[in-house]
């Protein structure tokens, strides 16, 4: 042979090894294992049917750290031990990777922690709809968020929390407090995600004076002037990170946050105080990615998921609320003062619609990131 | 970097054969990649910007008809535009001194700019929150002086330093490699002809070290422009800038055609920061390596 004839077939060598790179880059999540499907029917919260999805690999996707490993040793390694499907842990979510991963017909998550606006956004689009006759939901608390693509998995507080140091026993207590700069002078760190979490725009109409059951839909340029009135005592986080940074850095007195991520800096010394009242239930949620492969296991996973002990494990692991009515956690005092599903909290607590959030989100946060950008 | 100020008549390099030659089939793996992974995804980009979420132009209005996207360029040419003038004010008389230093204070003063360069950007800018935060190391020391304490984190104050940190070495290194090879026996010879040292050093030495100012200049501009973790960590979400602004869109809002958008303004800028380097040198007679000329 001469070199020219060679000449020909290296590149397509090349190109077919280019090709193999790239393959390998890529994920694929079918599996082809077969599953009896009917085995799932009836569920029982917290059980599911042993060595029924041998050979399935089903991926969990959370928001990663600590929080994820507490997810994954409550409930996701131990329903891969019972079914015999393999667990895979991957994160954190995001909804344009989940996008892609849907337009490219190349799904390669399953079971999606995520949150209930997110789902409510983008029902039926990137989240498969529930089939409720596949979980069991007679332990699930009331006032939990569930919507056609979710159901709570965990339970927290968007609220204010406040620095016992700075205010001591003359402390803001309502949302009009924490509008009044002048009677609590102070640094405000709120919401500085171009789509902010659901509440926010509600915080300041009941500081305006409007009733909790006349809130929607919101009047988001009344919301915004409120907020911009206050603007020269605000700072902005954009991550639970940040939350905790900013505690921990003095960078705020109070925050409008999330109670994980407050409990989290008073683990590490700082003393900020939760203000249940007209504080907003959240919750984070259980969904499926849309066009996974294995729907029917999705589903049992969730069903899993929700199961008493599971849930107080979790509870245990992350100080996030248990989503079931007979998880009993045994928490430290400081982690019980944070637990939020404790019906004295939950009296206390006002409603922020997160369906409505969802169905109305391109609006509520074009509107945001304009207050953000002005 | 090196052949911007060789001196006349000491030889143009051999010049590269046209075509590839019997190895040029190695570089096609390269280029295959450099297609697949960088072309196609940002063909990609473009034409969303005009398809999604319908065929049209409706992004690019959206993009001009908004004052806040204009001021978000604005003051992203601004942010970038500080940290190319501050890293050039610092880093000028830094390589100088390094150029004209022995040799083992020139290693010293290389490892000094390149130690940073070694360390995760993500911790350095984890670093700066520890200093720059209201109680931190800063406000620690000013405090201890009895002056009074500084709110510097989450401002554009906050991002620039961080910015000019990270993109000191791309000013330093160009400017060292074009002064290591001026000739320092020119300057004294306009001494000898009667000129005062800080004349000879702004009619002489300062306009032939000026390619390697440009060449960085050149380079920290147009990376302060793509600057992300930066502005998002140090910076504070009511001063965006563009490609903060590109990633909401895309990953937050999942607006993918006004982040296409976006993305083509910024690169567009990138473009005319380009072509605007490229005519002021030409307009100066320099010679300037556009691609970095960091080789020492």
């Amino acid at each position: 042979m001469t070199n020219r004839t060679h000449g020909y077939w290296r590149p397509a060598a090349v190109v077919a090894a280019g090709a193999l790179l790239l393959s390998g880059c890529m994920q694929g999540g079918a599996s082809d294992a077969e599953v009896d499907e009917s085995v799932f029917a009836d569920p029982v919260v917290g059980e599911a049917p042993a060595d029924s999805l041998d050979g399935v690999t089903l991926t969990y996707v959370s928001w990663g750290g600590e929080f994820q490993n507490g997810q994954m040793e409550a409930f996701g390694n131990p329903f891969g031990e019972v079914t015999g499907a393999e667990i895979l842990d991957d994160g954190p979510t995001d909804a344009a990777q989940l996008r892609a991963q849907v337009e490219s017909g190349n799904v390669a998550w399953d079971v999606v922690n995520a949150s209930p606006m997110q789902n409510a956004a983008y029902c039926g689009e990137l989240y498969e709809e529930i089939d409720w006759d596949l979980i069991d939901t007679s332990q699930f608390p009331e006032g939990m968020p569930q919507g056609d693509c979710y159901i709570a998995s965990l339970g927290y507080v968007y609220g204010m929390f406040y620095n016992a140091d700075t205010y001591g026993d003359d402390a803001p207590q309502s949302w009009e407090d924490f509008f009044d700069t002048e009677r609590f002078p102070g640094t405000r760190a709120i919401d500085g995600r171009p789509t902010p979490t659901a509440g926010t725009y509600e915080a300041a109409l009941i500081a305006d004076g409007v009733p909790e059951d006349e809130l929607y839909p919101l009047d988001l340029e009344r919301a915004v002037a409120k907020w911009d009135s206050i603007s020269d005592s605000l700072t902005y986080w954009s991550s639970g990170a940040e939350q905790t940074q900013m505690i921990q850095g003095g960078q705020a007195d109070i925050v409008f946050g999330w109670s994980g991520r407050i409990y989290e800096a008073n683990q590490s010394g700082a003393n900020f105080v939760p203000v249940w009242n007209e504080a907003f239930l959240q919750a984070d949620s259980f969904s499926i990615a849309k066009g996974t492969q294995n729907l029917a296991a999705a589903h049992a996973f969730i069903n899993y998921a929700l199961g008493a002990e599971q849930q107080q494990t979790m509870a245990e692991l992350t100080s996030y609320s248990p989503v079931n009515v007979n998880s009993e956690p045994d928490f430290s005092p400081e982690a019980q003062e944070f637990d939020v599903s404790r019906p004295e909290v939950i009296e206390q607590t006002a409603a922020a619609d997160e369906q409505y959030w969802g169905e109305n989100m391109e609006e509520l946060s074009t509107r945001w990131d304009e207050f953000l950008n002005s | 970097m090196t052949t911007a100020t060789r001196p006349a008549g000491s030889g143009a390099p051999p010049r590269a054969r046209r075509g590839l030659g019997p190895y040029g089939i190695l570089v096609l793996p390269v280029i295959l990649i450099v297609v697949l992974c960088f072309v196609v995804p940002m063909l990609t980009v473009l034409v969303r910007a005009v398809t999604e979420p319908e065929p049209g132009l409706q992004n690019f209005a959206w993009l001009f008809a908004s004052d806040h996207t204009l001021a978000l360029i604005g003051r992203t040419l601004r942010l970038a535009g500080a940290a190319t003038l501050i890293t050039a004010l610092i880093g000028y008389p830094y390589a100088y001194a390094m150029a004209t230093a022995g040799p083992r204070v020139q290693a010293i003063m290389l490892l000094v700019v390149l130690l940073p360069f070694w360390t995760s950007m993500m911790v350095r800018t984890f670093a700066w929150i520890i200093i720059l935060q209201n109680n931190g190391v800063l406000n620690a020391m000013l405090t201890g002086v009895g002056l009074p304490p500084q709110s510097l984190l989450y401002t554009q104050t906050a991002v620039l330093i961080g910015m000019c940190q990270v993109l000191m070495p791309f000013m330093v290194l160009p400017m060292v490699a074009v002064m290591r090879s001026i000739d320092m026996r020119i300057p004294l010879a306009a001494q000898t002809f009667g000129a005062p040292p800080v004349k000879a050093f702004f009619t002489v030495y300062l306009p032939m070290s000026l390619p390697g100012v440009l060449s960085g200049a050149l380079i920290v501009f147009i990376l302060s422009l793509g600057f992300y973790v930066t502005p998002a960590l140090l910076g504070s979400p009511r001063e965006q800038i563009l490609p903060n602004a590109l990633f909401n869109q895309i990953v937050d809002l999942l607006n993918w055609g006004q982040g296409g958008a976006l993305a083509v303004a910024l690169l567009v800028t990138v473009g005319l920061a380009f072509v605007l380097v490229y005519l002021v040198t030409r307009a100066l007679g320099l010679k300037v390596n556009v691609a970095g000329g960091a080789q020492l």
